[in-house]
């Protein structure tokens, strides 16, 4: 049972078994330290500041884009209300959004890297964490 | 994002989950009904996104 009755949360045995670690953000970099060989945070040093800048960003912030359900499936056809404070995170999410890809060119170009064209290059925590909110976009119609 | 094969494999279940009724949750199934200007309706799974 989750100590802190939400989820999720993950139990490592092969390192404690009395050990669970809560919350999404700690979970992957739990998995992230746990698994160097996968890039789940850019290899770049500068890229991977900015990746956990915006997980960290999405995860504590953007309340009242919380509040619209997700329903993957689900497309709402028409009108729908949204709030000031939600256009307002919309509009932020679209200039975060725009700036990752941005820089991500520019710095995958300079490293000679091969971009993916994910928010910092290979799919990663970062685009996990923004995932849903593509699902809300879908949901409700929002360009 | 929405093509890609390992994504659109993951949410394989959704849309088998969206096929059983007894899975539904009225929270989050058309929660305008009461504005008949917004139409509720779902998406089918070769959706594609349209790239503009």
């Amino acid at each position: 049972m989750s100590p802190t009755g939400l989820v999720p949360l993950l139990q490592a045995p092969a390192m404690d078994p009395n050990i669970y670690i809560s919350d999404s953000l700690s979970i992957c970099e739990f998995l992230a330290e746990s698994n160097p060989n996968i890039p789940l945070w850019p290899k770049d040093r500068q890229l991977r500041a900015l990746a956990r800048s915006a997980a960290a960003e999405i995860h504590s912030g953007f309340s009242e884009l919380r509040t619209y359900d997700t329903n993957f499936v689900g497309k709402y056809t028409g009108n729908v209300p949204i709030t000031a404070q939600g256009l307002k995170d919309i509009k932020r999410v679209l200039q975060l959004w725009d700036n990752a890809r941005k820089t991500t060119i520019t710095r995958m170009k300079e490293l000679g890297e091969v971009d993916e064209g994910f928010l910092f290059g290979n799919f990663g925590i970062a685009d996990a964490f923004f995932w849903p909110v593509l699902w809300v976009r879908r949901n409700y119609s929002r360009k | 994002m929405w093509s890609d094969p390992t994504l659109k494999k993951m949410v394989r279940d959704y849309f088998r989950q969206f096929e059983r009724p007894e899975t539904r949750i009225e929270k989050y199934d058309n929660k305008f009904k009461e504005n008949t200007q917004i139409v509720f309706g779902s998406f089918d799974e070769d959706w594609e996104f349209p790239a503009s």
